[in-house]
C-alpha cells in the first residue's frame, strides 16, 4: 500500500435480488487511487457505472469485497460514522445536480456544512468563497429553478467542495448539459485537480473521459484500465 | 451533535414546508386548534363559573358559621347565657343572633299579609353591608321595645308606592314602626334561590322585636363569626363541645352550617368536572394528533429524496429525526397557540352570555401549550425515525 493511496477496492461485488434470482452488476472490482488523481471510469450505459460510484460514496454497501476509504474499512462504520464520512471524505456531484428546490443556492451549499457543525460565520464566508469560486457570487439568493442547466451544476459543484472533502465524486457531471457548459464545467474540475483535489469522474463520452489523467473502463461490471481503441 | 443552528435551521425549514402545503397544513392542524380550543374554553368557562358562585357563597358567608338550635323539648333554643358562652368560645370574634317570621303590614286601610321579618343583632350589620341609605341599628334600639325597621325595595314599592320611605310609619304585626333605613338589593346566592315575586317584601327589625312578636324566650339562630387567625374547622369543633354542653349531648339538638368547608367540597366537585371535562375534549387532540401523523407521514415519503441527498451530503440519522420531529412540533404547537387563542374567545363569549366570571386561567394555557407540544412529538416520533432510517441510495433514487 503506497502512502499517497487514497482509495482500495478488492474484490467488489453486488448483486441486486431480482424476482426470483440474483442478478450481479458488479463482478468482481479491483481499484486503486492515489491523492492527487484524476480519474476517469468510462463505460456504456447499464455496465455499473453509478452502482460503483454509490459504494464509492459509501451511499450503497456491496455484497462482498473490501473496500478502504483514507486508510478506514467501511464496512465497520456504523450509520453515524458513515454520515461522518460522507460528510468529510467525498464531495459528491449526482447526474441529476440533486439540489433542494425550495432552498436558495447559498442554502443548498450551505446543508453540508451544517452538518459538519462549522459555526455560522465561518459557514457564511465559506459558502460564499465557494460560490464566488464557481462564479455564481451575484446568484447566491435564486432558488434552482430561476437558474439553468449549468449554473445549477455549479452549485452542485460548489456544494460539493464547501466541506474540503479528501475525494470528489462526480456522476456524468456534464449529462444533463450542453457541449459548451459541459466544457465548462470539465475546465473547472482541470482547475480544481490542479489544485491537488482527486477527482474521480464517471462518465460513458470518451471525449470526455480523455480529459482526466488515467482513465479505467467498466463493460458489464467488470473494470479495466487504460486502452480506449473500442470504448 | 445537534447544535443551535440546526434547529434554527429545521425549524425554518418546517415554517417552509408548512407555507408550501397552505390547506394541507391548515386541515391538519384544525384537529389540534378544536382539541385545545375546547379543552381551553370548556376549563375557562367551568373556572370562572366556579369563581362566580364561590365569589357569591364567600360574600354570604366568609368567616362565618351558621348555628341552628332548636334544642330538645325541655330547653328551646339559646338563652342570653348560652349566647355569652357561644360569644366567649375561642376561636370566636364576635355573635350575631337572628330571627325571622312572617308578618303582616297595615298602612291606612291595606293590609299586606305576605311580609317577611328578619331580627337581627347589632353585630350583624358589622359583617355584612346590607343598608343602602338611612341607618343601622344602635345599641339603644336593641331592648326590645324600640320600634325601627329597616325595609327593602320591594316592601317599599308595594306598600309605601315609593322608593322615599325614610321616616315613613306603618303598622307591624299591629305594633306602629318607623322606617330607619333601606336595604340593599340582596345578590346574594341564597336570595337568586327563592322566588320572592308574589311577597310584600322585607322588613328588618332588632331581633328581640322578632322573639316578642313571636312569644319566643330565646333564639334559635345565631351567625357565628370566626376570629382572625382561626380555621374554620377549628371554631366549628369548640362551637359543637360548648352546644354539646349546652343541650346535655342530645341528639339533633343543633346544627352548624360552615360555608368554608362547604365551598371547599364544592371545589372538590367542580375540579373534578373540570378535569372529567378536559379528559374528554383531549379525546380530540387525539384525534388531532393522528391527523398531524398522517400529515408527517406523507411529508417524509414526499421528502424521501430530499431524505436520502441530506444523507449523502452527511447529515446523522439522529439530525433527521430532530428536522421531522421539529416539524410535527411546529406544526401541532401553531395549531395549540391558535387553539388557545380561540377556547379563550369562546370562554369570554361564553361568559358574558351566562354572566359569569371571565378569568384567564394561567394552567389551561400551560395546558393546552403542553398538551400540543406533546402530541406533536408522541405522534412526530415514529414517521422522524422512519425518515431518519431510510437508505440514502434507495432514497435518492425514489420519485
Ligand atoms: N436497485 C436496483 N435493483 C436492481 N437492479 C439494479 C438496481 N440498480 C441498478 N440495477 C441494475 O444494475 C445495472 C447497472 O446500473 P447502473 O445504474 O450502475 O448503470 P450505469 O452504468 O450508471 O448506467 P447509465 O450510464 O445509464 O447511468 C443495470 O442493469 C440496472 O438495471
Ligand atoms: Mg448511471
Amino acid at each position: 500500500m503506497s502512502d499517497n493511496e487514497i482509495l482500495r477496492m478488492k474484490g467488489i461485488i453486488k448483486d441486486y435480488v431480482l424476482g426470483s434470482g440474483t442478478s450481479r452488476v458488479l463482478k468482481g472490482i479491483d481499484l486503486t487511487v492515489d491523492r492527487g488523481e484524476f480519474l476517469a471510469i468510462l463505460g456504456p450505459s447499464g455496465s455499473g457505472k453509478s452502482t460503483l460510484m454509490n459504494i464509492i460514496g459509501c451511499l450503497d454497501v456491496p455484497t462482498e469485497g473490501e473496500y478502504y476509504l483514507s486508510g478506514k474499512k467501511i464496512a465497520d462504520q456504523d450509520e453515524a460514522s458513515l454520515a461522518q464520512i460522507r460528510n468529510k471524505e467525498v464531495g459528491f456531484i449526482f447526474q441529476q445536480f440533486q439540489l433542494l428546490q425550495r432552498q436558495t443556492a447559498f442554502e443548498n451549499v450551505e446543508l453540508p456544512l451544517i452538518y459538519a457543525n462549522m459555526p455560522e460565520k465561518q459557514r457564511r464566508e465559506r459558502v460564499r468563497e465557494m460560490l464566488e469560486k464557481v462564479q455564481l457570487g451575484d446568484k447566491m439568493e435564486y432558488f434552482p429553478n430561476q437558474l439553468s442547466g449549468g449554473q445549477q451544476q455549479r452549485v452542485a459543484i460548489a456544494r460539493a467542495l464547501a466541506a474540503n472533502p479528501t475525494i470528489l465524486l462526480a456522476d456524468e457531471p456534464t449529462g444533463a448539459l450542453d457541449q459548451k457548459t459541459g466544457a465548462q464545467i470539465i475546465e473547472l474540475f482541470h482547475q480544481l485537480n490542479e489544485e491537488g483535489r482527486t477527482i474521480i469522474m464517471i462518465t460513458h463520452d470518451r471525449h470526455i473521459a480523455e480529459h482526466a489523467s488515467r482513465i479505467v473502463r467498466i463493460l458489464d461490471g467488470e473494470l479495466s484500465e487504460g486502452d480506449l481503441t473500442d470504448a | 451533535m445537534l447544535n443551535l443552528s440546526v434547529v434554527k435551521q429545521s425549524f425554518r425549514m418546517s415554517l417552509q414546508n408548512i407555507k408550501a402545503n397552505k390547506l394541507r397544513s391548515f386541515l391538519t392542524m384544525l384537529g389540534i386548534v378544536i382539541g385545545v380550543a375546547s379543552v381551553i374554553g370548556l376549563v375557562t368557562m367551568v373556572k370562572g363559573a366556579t369563581d362566580s358562585v364561590i365569589g357569591k357563597l364567600s360574600d354570604l358567608g366568609a368567616g362565618t358559621l351558621n348555628v341552628n338550635a332548636v334544642g330538645t323539648a325541655l330547653k328551646q333554643g339559646l338563652s342570653e347565657s348560652d349566647l355569652d358562652r357561644l360569644r366567649g368560645t375561642e376561636g370566636v370574634s364576635g355573635i350575631a343572633p337572628t330571627a325571622s317570621m312572617n308578618g303582616a303590614a297595615s298602612l291606612g286601610n291595606e293590609v299586606y299579609d305576605k311580609v317577611s321579618i328578619s331580627g337581627y343583632d347589632v353585630v350583624y350589620f358589622e359583617h355584612n353591608d346590607i343598608l343602602d341609605r338611612g341607618r343601622i341599628f344602635n345599641n339603644d334600639d336593641m331592648n326590645g321595645d324600640v320600634k325601627v325597621c329597616i325595609v327593602d325595595a320591594d316592601f317599599a314599592k308595594n306598600v309605601f308606592k315609593t322608593p322615599d320611605v325614610l321616616g315613613r310609619q306603618f303598622k307591624l304585626n299591629g305594633y306602629e314602626y318607623i322606617v330607619v333605613g333601606v336595604r340593599k338589593d340582596d345578590e346574594s346566592l341564597f336570595s337568586a334561590m327563592y322566588d320572592t315575586s308574589d311577597r310584600d317584601g322585607t322588613v328588618i327589625v332588632p331581633y328581640k322585636n322578632v322573639l316578642r312578636m313571636s312569644g319566643k324566650q330565646n333564639v334559635s339562630s345565631v351567625e357565628v363569626y370566626i376570629a382572625e387567625g382561626y380555621e374554620s374547622t377549628t371554631a366549628e369543633d369548640n362551637l359543637r363541645s360548648v352546644l354539646d354542653g349546652i343541650y346535655n349531648d342530645a341528639d339533633n339538638s343543633y346544627s352548624i352550617i360552615n360555608m368554608e368547608s362547604l365551598m371547599d367540597t364544592m371545589s372538590t366537585v367542580t375540579d373534578m368536572m373540570t378535569a372529567m371535562l378536559a379528559g374528554i375534549a383531549s379525546i380530540a387532540l387525539v384525534v388531532g394528533g393522528i391527523g398531524i401523523m398522517n400529515m408527517m407521514l406523507v411529508s417524509v415519503s414526499e421528502r424521501t429524496k430530499e431524505i436520502g441527498l441530506r444523507k449523502a451530503l452527511g447529515a446523522e440519522p439522529v439530525r433527521i429525526q430532530m428536522q421531522f420531529l421539529i416539524e410535527s412540533i411546529v406544526l401541532s404547537m401553531i395549531g395549540g397557540i391558535i387553539g388557545i387563542g380561540l377556547g379563550l374567545l369562546i370562554a369570554f363569549v361564553g361568559a358574558i352570555l351566562m354572566k359569569i366570571d371571565f378569568r384567564i386561567s394561567y394552567s389551561a394555557i400551560a395546558l393546552g401549550t403542553g398538551f400540543s407540544a406533546a402530541v406533536g412529538i408522541i405522534f412526530g416520533w415514529m414517521p422522524a425515525k422512519r425518515a431518519s432510517q431510510l437508505n440514502p441510495i434507495d432514497a435518492l433514487r425514489s420519485e
